[in-house]
């Protein structure tokens, strides 16, 4: 299913954005390609508010349908995995905050023309954050970057390309 | 055997350092260490002119086939070391600043002075630095004199710490550092 | 559907405030005003290049187009074969060696001192300087140890026996240990990039380490690990000002980096500071920090460091918690 995911600074800004997409799989409709940003966006006011909860995977959980929908997994106490966050007509949005607050966000869509509402997986969403998480360090270490700057190395392009295509694109 | 005064002269025959480590007796002003510090910087070129050819280059083959134990200064005990805090030691580990013999560096050959009434001993670095001890006794042992050696060589360690390691410090101007007097004189009084 | 989009309300409020957050901060790299701007950040996409070849600026038949090049690893790597990046070398502890040379670190502060008391004119502008210094450090920090402590200790062995030939195994390995499949298949797949270095620590956590939310724990976080990494020592003392709500004080009786300086009027523990504020800031606690001398008997270069939160930190405090 393809996917459109983007790391958000401290100040609201892009740092890096990916849309993810394979050759089989049908990748997001040319008109709706531009309001992928507009989505991603309008979640992170949901992102702030869930930054500051405890137990952010579990808010809602046992409310059933109320609320946003969100996932039910909720078996270990970790906080930086948010799990999903919000939806948008059959369009699943999850969200990781890093330990400095970046936000990591991700639109992911059906499989098939959007009749279906989009089933995230948990577990490999998960590790997916975390590996692009131990990028970001990465990016970091590195001296000539400065903190909520666009990452224009086209070797973390290439590395969450290829986590993408190994935790997302199945 | 009690240390009088320590000195620091730097390369080019300047006084950078000079402390008191007895109140009583006669004192030279500061004057007269500054001419002090010339004149020795002068006896120590003399010296290295007169040394013989034959020996500086004795001495240097010596150094390099390394190993012979009359080229190297023994190590003398703990000496100095401080007893009680061992975590202080600047950024020498263990029990002591070193604890291994070590080759002279001295090139002129002059490392020391006897009189009557005191003795006077030289540490050359191999970049110039002249540390200078003078002792209330005289004495020609040659214990005496690589204890002093000894000595002169951990005030060199702690200038190496406390004055090389200081950011206001200039290089070659006097050493006005708190730390470096503190520990020279702990390490003089521990002797 | 695009009409359906405009519709919903929320997202829409939600994306004017945004807009005008966004746009109020930091205008050039801000994607969704790309109409607005000057600068065109678009994002990477799949679509061939080709496509979207002379022209420039934003197509609506064609959407988003990619600014980086959407080349796969392989070709990534023929080109930069025999270059590493930092997105080559591991985040292991043990990776970079864990110590440092006392006598290669004064030197090295000894250096950023003077730099810092050449470039200016005041007392005050030099403990800025260092300041400044040590708050880049301190947001790499955070995110760093974090990181690190979430990885459970004894895994990443492949890092220990890299020096041996069969670098692929054990990195396949340690990934299989985790017990996902996908893992195994990765590190394979990374180590015919090159190297044994590659593979990935996060593959190995299982739970991230919760983020701090509470005042009190990533104050305690400074208190241990950060001061651990540092100085190889927890600081001695975590105080709260008895006077002020918003105040705390870290207290260190021995510091390393000011070691072998003689005591001056410029405080050279600023530099310390920085790495304080930059951790807290960065973790969402802002709050100033400024360092003070105070001598006791037994520690005369005892220093404390006190941290005043900003007013909206003790306000979430209250309200969150």
């Amino acid at each position: 299913m393809p996917c459109y995911f983007a790391i958000i600074g401290a100040r609201d800004n892009p740092i890096y954005e990916a849309e993810f997409t394979s050759q089989q799989l049908n990748s997001f409709p040319p008109e709706l390609k531009e309001l992928n940003p507009f989505i991603l966006h309008a979640s992170l006011d949901i992102i702030e508010d869930l930054q500051w909860q405890v137990n952010p995977q579990s808010i809602n959980s046992g409310g059933g349908s109320g609320g946003f929908l969100r996932s039910r997994h909720s078996n270990n106490n970790g906080n930086c995995y948010l799990g999903k966050i919000d939806h948008f007509y059959g369009l699943a949005i999850t969200g990781y905050l890093s330990y400095g607050n970046m936000k990591f966000v991700m639109i992911h869509s059906s499989n098939g023309n959007g009749s279906t509402p989009a089933q995230v997986e948990d577990g490999s969403v998960k590790n997916f954050y975390q590996e692009v998480h131990e990028l970001f360090v990465k990016t970091l270490m590195n001296p000539f970057y400065k903190l909520n700057d666009p990452i224009t190395s086209p070797v973390f392009d290439s590395k969450v390309r290829t986590l993408a295509r190994r935790y997302l694109l199945k | 055997m009690a240390i009088q005064t320590i000195l620091v002269i730097n390369k080019s025959g300047g006084l950078v350092y000079q402390r008191d480590f007895i109140k009583t007796g006669a004192k030279l002003s500061s004057n007269e260490y500054l001419i002090l510090a010339g004149t020795l910087q002068g006896v120590v070129a003399i010296a290295s002119q007169v040394t013989p050819k034959a020996l500086q280059i004795s001495a240097k083959t010596g150094s390099k086939t390394a190993n012979e134990p009359s080229q190297l200064i023994p190590y003398v005990g703990s000496l100095g070391a401080p007893a009680q805090n061992l975590s202080d030691m600047g950024s020498f580990m263990g029990q002591d600043f070193f604890n291994e013999s070590f080759p002279s560096w001295n090139q002129s050959g002059l490392k020391h002075v006897t009189t009557d009434q005191l003795s006077m001993f030289l540490y050359q670095t191999l970049t110039g630095l002249k540390f200078v001890a003078i002792s209330t006794q005289s004495t020609t042992n040659a214990m005496a004199v690589s204890i002093a050696e000894n000595l002169l060589r951990k005030a060199y360690c702690l200038y190496a710490d406390y004055v090389m390691k200081n950011p206001f410090h200039d290089p070659e101007m006097p050493i006005k550092c708190e730390l470096f007097d503190t520990h020279l004189a702990e390490l003089v009084g521990q002797l | 559907m695009l009409t359906e989009a405009w519709n919903f309300p929320k997202s829409f409020t939600f994306l004017l405030l945004k807009l005008q957050r966004a746009s109020a901060k930091h205008n050039n790299t801000n994607l969704v005003l790309y109409r607005m701007s000057h600068k065109i950040i678009n994002p990477s996409t799949s679509v061939a290049p080709a496509n979207a070849a002379g022209s420039t600026g934003y197509d609506y038949t064609i959407g988003p187009q990619q600014t980086l090049p959407n080349t796969s690893a392989q070709s990534v790597a023929s080109t930069l074969a025999g270059t590493r990046s930092v997105y080559h070398e591991s985040l292991h502890p043990g990776a970079h060696g864990s110590h440092v040379s006392v006598a290669a670190y004064a030197f090295l502060f000894q250096e950023m001192v003077s730099q810092a008391r050449n470039a200016s004119k005041t007392v005050s502008e030099i403990e800025l300087r260092l300041h400044r210094h040590g708050y880049h450090i301190g947001l790499r920090l955070l995110e760093l140890l974090k990181f690190r402590s979430s990885v459970t200790p004894g895994s990443g062995r492949s890092f220990f026996h890299k020096a041996g030939g069969p670098a692929a195994a054990t990195a396949g390995d340690a990934a299989s240990g985790a017990g996902n499949a996908s893992g195994a298949v990765g590190a394979s797949g990374a180590s015919s990039l090159g190297n044994a270095q590659d593979e990935s620590l996060a593959s190995n956590i299982t739970t991230m380490k919760r983020r701090d939310l509470r005042l009190l724990e990533v104050l305690q976080f400074v208190h241990g690990p950060v001061w651990r990494y540092l100085f190889d020592r927890a600081s001695d003392d975590l105080v709260k000002s008895s006077e002020r709500e918003n105040e705390y004080m870290i207290i260190d009786n021995t510091p390393s980096i000011t070691r072998f300086i003689s005591s001056t009027n410029v405080q050279c523990d600023f530099f310390v500071c920085g790495i304080i504020e930059g951790v807290l800031d960065l973790a969402s606690f802002p709050c100033t920090v400024t360092a003070h001398s105070v001598p006791e008997d037994k520690f005369n270069r005892r220093v404390v460091f006190v941290i005043r939160f900003d007013q909206e930190v003790l306000e979430r405090e209250a309200l969150r918690f």
